[in-house]
């Protein structure tokens, strides 16, 4: 994700710097400049009007050809046809045109992505059908793969296919938070499998690899010990997760293994003492900062004002 | 959003205070959204990049949760089904041990 954003902000300064150059030099225009497809695919994000955005996104991909958005603009058409417009049935026949006609990689990744999607609670037997094509297809782009295999662990279902699928995302996966993450699904899969001697080997290799292992995966492999029997790594690996925040299911697990071992109130007293002091050293201070409210009032954030503040980054779009 | 707007509800009078930015700084998108669920907490813009340069958020919705002496305690990436269950959790227990406004 951070490379992600390096990449974005290199072809901005990119842009600036090759307009600066050329500005003045150019009688008329001839092809638009290439760094400007981020901020047109930007402004035609912020269109409210579907049809519009639709209508522009495919000019889009007339106008820039060759532009490292183009998966970018097919996802956003076919968002717009679901979320905006509600058409599904036009959706999937737009992702399957899409999936015929075009060949880049990262762009039928998005389409087996949003068919996936569409379909996968109301018409799972299509979306059975995505996902073998997909498994089939070729194409190496990990992410995918590891979305429809996860999910199919979540929900226990087509386990087969699922462990096909992750082992397709292991095998694809390129930086190492990747690797991390697409071990996890493979050994979520193999849990849900019940092989739980696999599961553990590929959580393990998991939490081992990842720069910031996750509570979701550490969660995954204490399960995975507990199953094995390794009930006091099990109880060790809990007691991570809740010192990076509460789980419902860590804590139910950590109260069955203290009756277990016959807790007195007194050691559980510690165990949660202790619980948060190693909390509270991880803390970090937070700045203050002034930002504008949707009202256009300017507003001033100061840490330590509120007896808990919660503050939320999110996305509209 | 829906459950910061539960906390927004149940917590401000015990002054729990719910700050909601929008990563993207896009006005009309958001407005939607919080037209929608309705939220009534408080909810910014990010015009000054505060999401990329201050915090480092790689990845959204992005939770921080702060206590009384400006400290973020928990930070969680992604949504959860457990989110409500969660947050509840962690605000009670700071509201417990922190130490007094």
């Amino acid at each position: 994700m951070r490379s992600g954003l390096w990449i974005l902000l290199v072809v901005i300064l990119a842009g600036i710097v090759v307009g600066t150059l050329l500005k003045g030099r150019l009688t008329e225009p001839e092809e638009p400049a290439v760094a400007d497809d981020i901020a047109v695919l930007r402004g035609i994000a912020a269109l409210e009007d579907p049809e519009a955005k639709i209508d522009q996104l495919e000019q889009f991909l007339v106008d820039y050809p060759e532009t490292e958005y183009r998966a970018d603009a097919f996802y956003m058409i076919a968002g717009a046809m679901l979320n905006d417009i509600g058409d599904t049935t036009g959706m999937i026949a737009f992702a399957e045109r899409t999936l015929e006609e075009e060949s880049d990689p990262e762009t039928q990744a998005v389409m087996y992505y949003r068919l996936y999607r569409a379909t996968s609670e109301t018409r799972p037997n299509d979306a059975y059908l995505y996902a073998v094509k997909l498994r089939d297809s070729g194409i190496e782009t990990a992410w995918v793969y590891n979305y429809i295999a996860f999910d199919y662990a979540e929900k226990a279902k087509r386990l087969g296919l699922a462990a096909s699928l992750a082992d397709k995302a292991v095998e694809f996966a390129e930086a190492a938070d990747d690797s991390a993450s697409h071990l996890d699904t493979r050994g979520w899969v193999y849990y849900q499998s019940r092989n739980y001697e696999m599961a553990l080997v590929d959580l393990e290799a998991a939490v081992r690899i990842a720069p910031e292992p996750s509570d979701e995966v550490l969660g995954h492999l204490a399960q995975a010990q507990l199953k094995m029997g390794r009930v006091d790594d099990a109880f060790d690996t809990f007691r991570t997760v809740l010192i990076m925040g509460e789980h419902p299911d860590a804590r139910e697990n950590i109260a069955s293994i203290m009756d277990q071992k016959g807790y007195t109130s007194g050691q559980r007293d510690a165990f949660e003492n202790d619980l948060w002091d190693e909390r509270m050293a991880r803390a970090e201070d937070v700045e203050s900062f002034k930002l504008t409210g949707l009202d256009g009032e300017e507003f001033e954030y100061k840490p330590g004002e509120s007896a808990v503040s919660i503050i939320n980054f999110f996305s509209p779009t | 959003m829906p459950y910061l707007e539960q906390v927004h509800k149940e917590y401000g009078a015990r002054g729990v205070k719910v700050v909601i930015i929008d990563t993207r700084n896009q006005k009309e998108p958001t407005q939607k959204i919080m037209d929608e669920v309705p939220v009534t907490a408080l909810v910014l813009l990010d015009d000054q990049r505060l999401a990329w340069d201050v915090f480092e958020i790689v990845g959204t919705p992005t939770t921080l949760i702060v206590d009384s002496r400006g400290r973020a305690v928990f930070t969680h990436i992604g949504y959860a089904e457990y989110m409500n269950d969660m947050l509840s959790r962690e605000i009670d227990a700071l509201l417990e041990r922190s130490e007094p406004l």
